[in-house]
């Protein structure tokens, strides 16, 4: 991302930028599901969080999203154990991964030279 | 244009597909990325390259039509390195359209996490999405678009992904998180999977890639904008120098 070219944003906020309100929310309700969708067809987890970030801090900035994400995912298990549906999966339940063998074992083989990297260097 | 058979009591189904497609002359990072989206969309439809042209909305509608779509993502290279994504609903719209910084892909990000295909994701928002219409409109779209949906012929029943979609700074950052199972649900840990990228929305349109425009974003520089300030800065200083 290092040499991706530096975002400049305003500093004043322009005056002549469109904010149509009531466009937007009728477009909003056109395209909303019904209200009386369960919760299980949307997965949606609301995170409040407690201050605001600085986006520059990147340590700072990772842990609050890995913060929501952890505290949604304990959420949407506690309210997908009341419906009486599994969460996690069976540890015999094998099936396609996001990312195949071979990408995982580049990974693992890159882990380990770092490893071995660092036992040397000591 | 009431979709699901929400009403009436009847049962509500999900029905979203989602097409995704990119321009000509995409570079192989902003590619990746892509395919990393859509091996995350169990529920869409990867077609061929389009042309970026001033006519690409006509082409990209009909695209859609065609394949039997709701949504549409459109990831738009422009000169090589600014990457556009396009979020546009079918054929009615809304659209929007969002200039993407900090792109990381699956593969060139070292991490460990790895998950089921097709397992469906929590999505995780942060709060500030509920402050301003548009936020919301986004979230509403973001929902439709990245939530896979229930009992979908190519979605596994567990759940071990997450999803976090947080405003910091008026851009929208994306992650992706493994859920590891260590017993119980107060022992879980969660390892980044990815891709990464961050949103910044640029403009939001009635329609479907184009119509009456209902938000501009009033602090957006363009990319080409930002050089050409770039370029005169250091022709200043060699005027200066000359003088």
């Amino acid at each position: 991302a290092d040499s991706e070219p530096e975002e400049v944003l305003l500093d004043e906020p322009s005056k002549k930028a469109i904010y149509n309100r009531e466009g937007i929310i009728e477009k909003l309700e056109d395209i909303c599901w019904p209200d009386n969708v369960q919760w299980v067809h949307k997965l949606t987890i609301d995170h409040n969080e407690e201050q605001e970030v600085d986006v520059n801090d990147d340590i700072v900035r990772e842990l609050a999203f890995y913060t929501q994400a952890l505290e949604g995912t304990r959420q949407a298990f506690a309210k997908i154990q009341s419906l009486g549906v599994p969460f996690f999966r069976p540890p015999d339940y094998y099936a396609e991964m996001v990312k195949t063998d071979g990408h995982m074992l580049k990974v693992k083989g890159r882990l380990l030279e770092e490893k071995k990297k660092i036992e040397e260097a000591e | 244009e009431k979709r699901g058979g929400g009403g009436g009591g009847s049962v509500f189904r999900n029905k979203e597909k989602v097409l995704v497609t990119c321009s000509r002359r995409i570079n192989s990072r902003y590619r990746h990325l892509m395919l990393n989206v859509v091996s995350l969309l169990p529920h869409c439809k990867k077609d061929n390259k389009v042309e970026s042209k001033e006519s690409k909305g006509a082409t990209l509608n009909e695209l859609v039509e065609l394949r039997n779509c709701s949504y549409c993502l459109f990831f738009e290279c422009r000169k090589q390195k600014d990457l556009y994504l396009w979020m546009a609903r079918c054929p009615n719209g809304p659209s929007v359209k969002f200039l993407v910084n900090a792109v990381h892909t699956m593969e060139e990000l070292k991490l460990t996490g790895n998950h089921l295909k097709g397992s469906r994701p929590i999505l995780t928002f942060s709060m500030n999405f509920n402050k301003d219409p548009h936020w919301m409109l986004l979230k509403e779209m973001i929902t439709q678009i990245f939530g896979t949906p229930k009992d979908h012929r190519k979605s596994k029943p567990f759940y071990d992904h997450v999803f976090a979609f947080s405003i910091i700074d008026d851009h929208i950052w994306f992650r992706n998180y493994q859920v590891v199972n260590q017993g119980g649900i107060e022992e879980t840990t969660l390892v980044e999977v990815g891709p990464r990228f961050c949103l910044n929305p640029i403009k939001i349109f009635g329609g479907s890639f184009g119509g009456p425009t209902l938000y501009e974003n009033p602090f957006y520089i363009s990319p080409n904008q930002i050089r050409a300030l770039e370029k005169k800065k250091k022709a200043g200083k060699f005027a200066k120098k000359v003088k």
